[in-house]
């Protein structure tokens, strides 16, 4: 389903989504039941569409920042499984308390500031560009968007694939840490490695080690901000809670000491996927 | 938290004037000093404390120390055994007994765990009542009096200061360097962008990708210039604006342009830098590397673009996803080696 579906960019990128093959049910926009969106019909609220269409298990959010809280719990309470919030400047305190719920009932929220997910192929919940994905065996796991791009980009030169590719959001607190994706990714038998993609700030990276060395299946790190001045990077009050300032360097260093491969280009990933240690 | 702490520009936390942190704290029931109050008699002891979020356990956190403390930054619970914590869960309220437990083990005295307590809840209350990402009491002090806040820090999530109309215009803006020459004018602009020290000019696409491609150049044996946000627009004036402040650093050798067309076309793109190229007369060697939506519609433009204009094209050599970016920009830092030796890198392959 999707939330806010009668918003521009709800609307645009719920045709996308269509014309990928995703199996889009219904939306939800509140006082705007009873129209149809591309096709969809819409409703006013999550239960209704749920009602009407049982096999709902995703939902795609458009809603402003002030209205995600409410539109994610809604979410929530009718247990719906996966939640894409796209939705930019979501307030830490919301993030954070609606992870707390998620996880609750074991549901998984990607985002806020997602571009969402894509199983190249099959289905993409989100605003992900198809033309970056070829499909493939390799999981890619990322907090920023673009990035995952270049990636796909270079695995398809190197001839590879993408299985699924999942976007945490760009901030420091998200909805779902990677070991979230990385659990699913172990037990997915489309996925034969996985790229976890970070970047500087936060502690997604570093809570996610301890499951990461322990993958059965080939894990390949690439962090970005390794070069950048500290001073862009992260904040100089950062929270003391940290053992390291969330530096990329930092997090570079304690992956590699915990023995996680670490690329220095978007190229190395692709050498580090194909070592025959891994075959 | 737009990219968080990453991106100093989109800060996601902003500080509370001293004026006004005093006000609530003292609405809060706890005694505080007021900005400029002369010191008193010398303390029994100090003690500090802070409630924020912890990104390990995305949870906030309280943490509560008997001294005051000059760099929360150096501390760890491993080699500062006497900064004592509790998570929270969100939303949840602090109460009592979590107060003097703290101070229990901290080591505070049992006749001090009270007025610790109401520290400790009256932070806990600021943090969750004002969407704050950090409440920092430190020091505070002991006299015979009882305890009081010297100075207090508040830091507010700034997207959620619309909650807050009664603060927004109590915010200051964090103290940073002052911005080069160069910076104020990309800031002017509405842009992110940063000066580095080295000589290939680097435009990309959003903040993510711009910090890939700053380690890519440094990884094949160049020196970026800049970090630039272009915040996906593409406008032809929007262009001119980027590209003027890396064509006009004196630094810049070379500039190199990453474009993938994901959100956006690549033809829209092409449309407006093609003018650019061909409208200014001193351009510097460029690299540039498309991928994405209308790819084959912007390889079209640019080829029509530069047998039209042969001279304008001769110092851009544009790339296309069929090349990996990692060779992309070894051909800039190339570019940049064969100027720095006086040599001229064009041997009128132009367009590629």
């Amino acid at each position: 389903m999707v939330q806010g579906i009668t918003g521009n960019a709800a609307r645009t990128y719920t045709k996308a989504m269509l014309e990928y093959g995703t199996k889009v049910v219904g939306g939800v926009s509140p006082g705007n039941g009873g129209e149809s969106v591309h096709g969809v019909p819409v409703y006013n609220t999550v239960r209704e569409c749920q009602e009407q269409h049982p096999e709902v298990r995703a939902t795609v959010l458009w809603v402003p920042a002030k209205h995600a809280r409410d539109a994610v719990l809604e979410a929530i309470s009718a247990g719906i499984r996966l939640m894409v919030l796209t939705t930019q400047g979501v307030p830490v305190h919301d993030i954070i308390y609606m992870k707390r719920k998620a996880r609750e009932k074991d549901l998984l929220i990607l985002g806020g500031n997602t571009l969402g997910v894509i199983s190249p192929g099959k289905s993409l919940v989100g605003m992900l560009p198809k033309v970056a994905f070829k499909p493939g065996n390799i999981g890619i796991v990322s907090r920023s968007g673009i990035t995952t791009y270049y990636i796909a980009n270079t695995l398809e030169l190197t001839g590879m694939g993408v299985s699924t590719n999942a976007i945490l959001g760009g901030d420091d607190f998200t909805g779902a840490g990677y070991e979230d994706i990385l659990r699913r990714f172990e037990d997915d038998p489309e996925t034969q490695a996985v790229v976890v993609a970070g970047q500087p700030g936060g502690a997604l990276e570093e809570t996610a080690i301890g499951f990461m060395k322990n993958m059965q299946k080939p894990v390949v790190a690439y962090i970005t901000g390794v070069s950048c001045p500290e001073s862009i990077q992260v904040d100089p009050g950062y929270p003391p809670v940290l053992p390291h300032r969330p530096t990329g360097a930092n997090k570079v260093r304690v992956l590699r000491e915990n023995g996680i491969p670490v690329a220095d280009t978007f190229l190395d990933i692709s050498r580090l996927l194909k070592r025959p240690q891994w075959k | 938290m737009t990219n968080g702490g990453m991106n100093r520009e989109r800060r996601a936390q902003v500080r509370l004037k001293d004026s006004k942190v005093a006000e609530l704290v003292a609405e809060h029931g706890v005694p505080i000093a007021v900005p400029g109050e002369a010191p008193g008699e010398k303390p029994e002891s100090e003690c500090a404390l802070i409630v924020t979020v912890d990104p390990w356990a995305a949870k906030p956190v309280i943490l509560l120390t008997r001294r005051a403390v000059s760099d929360w930054g150096a501390l760890s619970e491993r080699s500062h055994h006497d900064v004592v914590r509790d998570h929270f869960e969100p939303g949840e309220p602090v109460t009592g007994f979590v107060g003097r437990e703290l101070a229990r083990k901290a080591g505070f005295l049992a006749s001090d765990f009270v007025q610790v307590e109401r520290l400790v809840v009256a932070a806990h209350r600021l943090f969750t009542e004002l969407d704050c990402l950090w409440v920092e009491f430190n020091p505070i002090i002991k006299t015979k009096d009882g305890f009081k806040v010297l100075r207090a820090t508040i830091e507010v999530n700034d997207e959620a200061l619309y909650r807050h109309p009664t603060i927004e215009d109590q915010v200051v803006p964090h103290p940073a360097s002052p911005p080069s020459d160069r910076e104020k004018t990309a800031r002017a602009a509405g842009l992110i962008y940063y000066d580095l020290d080295g000589d290939i000019g680097i435009l990309p696409g959003g903040m993510g990708i711009g910090l890939a491609i700053v380690d890519l150049v440094h990884q094949v044996g160049g020196a970026p210039a800049n970090l630039l946000d272009s915040g996906g627009e593409q406008t032809a004036h929007h262009m001119k604006v980027m590209l003027d402040l890396l064509m006009d650093n004196p630094k810049v050798l070379v500039v190199l342009c990453c474009r993938f067309g994901g959100l956006s076309r690549c033809d829209d793109w092409a449309r407006a830098v093609i003018p650019y190229i061909i409208g200014r007369r001193d351009i510097k060697p460029m690299v540039l590397r498309l991928g994405g939506n209308n790819e084959d519609d912007a390889r079209r433009l640019f080829d029509e673009a530069a047998r039209a204009n042969p001279e304008a094209f001769y110092k851009v050599r544009i790339f296309y996803s069929s090349t990996a970016v990692d060779n992309v920009a070894r051909e800039a830092v190339a570019l940049a080696e064969a100027m720095k030796k006086g040599e001229d890198p064009h041997t009128g392959e132009g367009v590629s």
